[in-house]
């Protein structure tokens, strides 16, 4: 290695005011060729800084990214555990009885007056910034760029299980059979690429629980509940900062 | 001392009534039933509508349910649509004489997790025969040995239709029964006529001695 003499008596000044003007012109030139090269970027880097406008359903949003916007609205207030969407889901999907896609969780309130229990049905968020996609080290997961359901590529799952851990929804399991992680898909390969409008547990719900539709477009029922202001809608657990198209409401 | 022994007696007596009428009082109409369809599950306790509320039998038997138990929901208008319409639980559930049907649904679905727990729980028996009613019931005539009903032996052969509420008014103290009304092909009677089964007329096959 060749040692560099450092002169220390008699160093440059290299405060902004010694710089020359055509010094500053170079130094600008490089931001502009960074900023052109995200401009004209291709869809992917428009969609990893869509996450950073993207909020959840607090913010109105002017764009979707995606099209048709896969979105689901739980309204809380008419599950009645039947449990025919999870029944709907695992027939549909082959998910072996250790496993599950969605699951229909219960709050007990012995306290409260009249109801003493709500029933919550919870399925993967398909974030808008995943933990899951974050945390793959083979990139068997990745968020489909036309429609943003966080799609599984069998083939390339290792079974690390990060993803798992990773998931603040607990939406993933290991599928024994599949040699693979698991995880709703929004019914994708076996219903909406086939031409089906709603997923298996939309369409088998007898309570109007699960509303699904294209948050993207405007006459779609996910875009009018989302949307309105006089019946609050939440997303579960916004603080991890997964940004989930899931939304919750009691109504 | 004449006090005391007065008192005593007393305790005595209230303890020897309520000895009798306890076990009648015991299992307040059919128990709790837990419906599976169309939709697993909805939970009615007999007990809250008839021993917490004082809701007598009548309020619903038979006009809005049958005696038989989980009878309703063979029916294909077993639906929220029906009781919005006033049928079945909606008769009451209308929002005037007790909650509206169409609010807090999970008061009622208890869902698929309450009825597996109760299954674990041993609160269901799937292929019990629901016998219904009072499991026994105790008549004591002033005159003669008192007689015990078997519900649970009766039913094994027939339907609630077969004595309610033509034959057998669901009230206690409802029927006022004599043996020469039965012998006249009324209440035990109707079928205890000597063909159909054992005659009235066989005092000690019903009265203990």
């Amino acid at each position: 290695m060749k040692k560099v003499k450092i002169d220390f008596d008699n160093l440059k000044n290299e405060n902004p005011d010694t710089i020359t003007s055509m010094e500053r012109r170079e130094f600008l030139k490089i931001g502009l060729v960074v900023t052109g090269v995200f401009a004209g970027g291709s869809l992917l880097s428009a969609i990893s800084h869509i996450d950073k406008v993207f909020a959840s359903s607090e913010e109105m949003k002017e764009k979707y990214p995606y099209k048709p916007h896969y979105s689901m609205v739980l309204r809380q207030n008419n599950c009645i555990d039947c449990e025919r969407c999870v029944v709907a889901c695992n027939q549909t999907n082959e998910v072996p009885d250790y496993g599950y896609r969605t699951r229909i969780l219960q709050r007990d309130a012995p306290d409260a007056i009249g109801m003493k229990r709500e029933f919550i049905p919870v399925l993967c968020n398909q974030c808008n910034n995943p933990p899951c996609v974050r945390a793959c080290p083979t990139k068997a997961t990745t968020k489909d760029e036309t429609t943003g359901i966080i799609m599984m590529h069998y083939h390339k799952c290792i079974g690390c299980k990060t993803c798992v851990e990773a998931c603040p929804y607990n939406a993933r399991y290991f599928n024994e059979e599949k040699h693979a992680i698991d995880k709703c898909n929004f019914c994708y390969d076996t219903r909406l690429s086939k031409g089906e409008k709603l997923t298996a547990c939309a369409a088998a719900c007898p309570a109007g629980v699960r509303i699904f539709g294209d948050l993207s477009d405007p006459s779609s029922e996910v875009y009018r509940l989302v949307h309105q202001i006089e019946h609050p809608v939440w997303v579960l657990r916004p603080e991890v900062g997964a940004k989930p198209n899931v939304f919750y409401m009691k109504f | 001392m004449k006090r005391l022994r007065f008192s005593l007696l007393l305790i005595l007596a209230i303890t020897a009534v309520l000895q009798v009428a306890g076990p009648l009082y015991a299992d307040s109409g059919g128990g709790d039933i837990y419906y599976t369809k169309p939709v697993k599950s909805v939970l009615f306790s007999h007990k809250l509508h008839v021993e917490d509320l004082g809701l007598g039998c009548d309020m619903c038997h038979t006009k809005l349910f049958e005696m038989q138990a989980l009878a309703a929901q063979e029916r294909p208008d077993f639906t929220m649509k029906s009781l919005y319409a006033g049928k079945y639980c909606g008769a009451c559930h209308n929002g005037k004489m007790a909650f509206a049907s169409n609010t807090q649904c999970a008061r009622c679905h208890g869902g698929v997790k309450e009825y597996d727990d109760a299954l674990k729980q041993g609160k269901i028996d799937p292929n019990a025969k629901r016998s219904g009613g009072p499991k026994s019931l105790v008549y004591k005539p002033k005159d003669i040995g008192k007689v015990t009903f078997s519900h649970e032996f009766h039913t094994a052969a027939f339907t609630c239709k077969d004595c309610h509420n033509k034959v057998f008014r669901m009230k206690k103290g409802g029927n006022k029964m004599t043996m020469d009304a039965m012998n006249a092909g009324k209440f035990c009677g109707k079928c205890h006529d000597g063909k159909t089964a054992t005659a009235v007329t066989d005092c000690a096959k019903c009265h203990a001695q």
